[in-house]
């Protein structure tokens, strides 16, 4: 398992793609929590300077406090995933076009280590997401927070465990989809507008006459959406669902589950050309 | 005798072609083992599937006396087609690559970069590199592991005279360090240069097996001149019979009778006052061996 995960680390670190999208990611990752309480401030700092429309105090909205800042962080981070994802679809096409998954498997790799080590690298790039997105919520969290008690820090930080599910998931559909149309550029092409216009279109089709959610969580993006619920509306008084659900672990894993075998089938069962 | 190879009844089809038909096949262990065929034969499927990445229909084969696996694999050096490597990443880089696949030391990779003459390019780019260059580091990524067997496929191609050159001291190099190789190719003169034992592929059915050597002097050929070639003819029929005369251009040619001494032959000749200008014993090219084979399959 240490000599796969090795391999892809060798890969990626040659890699011009992961330089790029990474390094965007990160900056993003960090930039996003710092931006966010810059614009507040802008807020503030206007409403200070007699402007009563907007009457805002950073303490109406507490989304840096301890027990929200887990689920808001991981929420907004949801939204430079697609970033993860081209990294992913990228390093598993290029196998394909430059043919190197079938040196790697002349040279002695089984079909069912090549599977393995491209999920090694999911796990252990979702794995390090998390991390940091612990560490930053620990950091934000302490500087922001009035709140510092062990178990309000720790109340809800089952959404940095929901935040690696989730791009675990939508990685593991990456690596699927990689592996059967091999084309970059397509699978870009596709993934954008299947999650951001197809998928959310159809769901708003669906839930208006069925008037329920049970079947749109099933769809594949949702799966992974749904993980972390959207916060925002508390901050007007309404009511959010401020949890991971169960369920919706459940489905993420199912999904995770499908698109692994996926991927294991495609590869085992077809000539590697 | 150890059999490093046996294929027993391979088959593979690609929709309506029979890509490779029934085949069976053994390579003995420190041969060199030339598989012809004019190209679309089924040589590069063969090797495909004996390395694991095209799944025959049916049949089986052994390596090393075991059922086919990865690990069997990573005994074996090989090269399918053309080099693949990452091309963004140096020489070194992807040699490491090759190196954890293998469970090789990284100690190895200067010992074979050293080799093939690669050293001082190994930290640049593989993209950058001429296909010379690409067929060397290919072949020293192939030994990297120190193989038992070496498979290569083609390893000329596309290479200019100095290129295929380089490449041949290579290979004649592994040979004669007792390592078994299979090398397909469409380019005759180059498998009856290396190779010891070669089979003939066409249109997916073994058509042929032999052997180099006993193949080629077999059918070992004399050619004579003078500066009369009709009285050398006539005192040719004399001696050899008619039937096997044979005219060319500006010699005469005949096949080589068994335990021929060539030395009283050209004594008799001088005798009977015949001086020869031209004598030479010409063995049969593989090249028109194969070409009677297929032939004789058509």
């Amino acid at each position: 398992m240490i000599k796969l995960l090795n391999i892809e680390w060798i890969k990626i670190r040659n890699s011009k793609s992961f330089k790029v999208l990474g390094l965007i990611w990160l900056i993003a990752f960090i930039a996003i929590p710092v931006g966010f309480n810059s614009l507040i401030e802008w807020f503030e700092n206007m409403g200070l300077e007699g402007s009563q429309l907007l009457p805002i105090k950073p303490t109406d909205f507490p989304v840096f406090d301890f027990l929200d800042i887990w689920q808001n962080l991981a929420y907004i981070y949801k939204y430079i995933t697609i970033l993860l994802c081209f990294v992913i679809i990228v390093n598993v096409s290029n196998e394909f076009n430059y043919k190197t998954v079938r040196q790697n498997i002349i040279d002695g790799m089984s079909k069912q280590g090549f599977v393995f080590s491209k999920f090694l690298l999911i796990i252990a790039s979702s794995f390090i997401a998390s991390i940091l997105l612990a560490i930053l919520g620990f950091i934000v969290g302490t500087a922001f927070s009035p709140k510092s008690e062990v178990a309000v820090v720790f109340q809800n930080f089952n959404f940095v465990f929901a935040y690696f599910l989730h791009l675990v998931l939508h990685l593991s559909y990456c690596l699927f989809f990689a592996v059967l149309l091999k084309r970059s550029g397509i699978l870009i092409a596709l993934l954008i507008v299947y999650s951001y216009i197809i998928e959310p279109t159809i769901t708003q089709i669906v839930s208006i006459p069925l008037n329920s959610g049970w079947l749109t969580k099933f769809f594949p993006m949702n799966a992974s959406w749904n993980l972390i619920p959207r916060p925002i509306e508390k901050y007007f008084l309404m009511e959010v669902q401020d949890f991971v659900a169960w369920n919706d672990v459940l489905i993420a894993l199912l999904y995770i589950f499908i698109s692994l075998s996926g991927t294991y089938l495609l590869i085992t069962k077809r000539d590697i050309k | 005798m150890t059999q490093i190879l046996e294929i027993n009844g391979l088959n593979k089809r690609y929709g309506s072609i029979q890509a490779v038909n029934n085949l069976n096949l053994s390579v003995k262990k420190g041969s060199v083992f030339g598989l012809l065929g004019p190209n679309g034969s089924g040589k590069t499927t063969t090797l495909a599937m004996l390395l694991g990445v095209v799944k025959p229909q049916s049949g089986t084969f052994t390596w090393f006396g075991e059922p086919a696996s990865a690990d069997a694999r990573k005994k074996i050096g090989a090269i399918l087609e053309q080099p693949i490597f990452y091309p963004q990443m140096s020489a070194a880089e992807n040699l490491k690559i090759v190196c954890k696949i293998k469970g090789v030391d990284y100690s190895e990779i200067d010992r074979v970069l050293k080799w093939v003459n690669l050293e001082e390019r190994k930290d640049h780019a593989f993209r950058g590199y001429s296909l010379g260059m690409k067929q060397r580091l290919s072949i020293a990524s192939a030994m990297l592991c120190n193989p038992e067997i070496l498979i290569l496929d083609e390893p000329t191609n596309g290479l200019d005279p100095q290129g295929i050159n380089e490449i041949r001291e290579i290979i004649l190099n592994i040979a004669n360090s007792g390592k078994t190789i299979i090398l397909a190719s469409h380019l005759l003169d180059e498998v009856q240069k290396v190779c010891s034992e070669f089979a003939i592929l066409s249109k997916g059915n073994l058509i042929y097996q032999g052997n180099v050597e006993a193949d080629l002097n077999d059918d070992a050929y004399i050619e004579v001149a003078s500066e009369d070639n009709s009285k050398l003819e006539n005192a040719l029929s004399s001696l050899i019979g008619d039937s096997s005369i044979v005219k060319e251009e500006d010699c005469l040619a005949f096949k080589s009778p068994e335990n021929f001494d060539l030395a009283n032959f050209n004594k008799t000749l001088s005798e009977k006052g015949i001086w020869l200008t031209h004598l030479s014993v010409r063995k049969k090219s593989l090249e028109k061996r194969f070409l009677e084979v297929l032939k004789q399959n058509d």
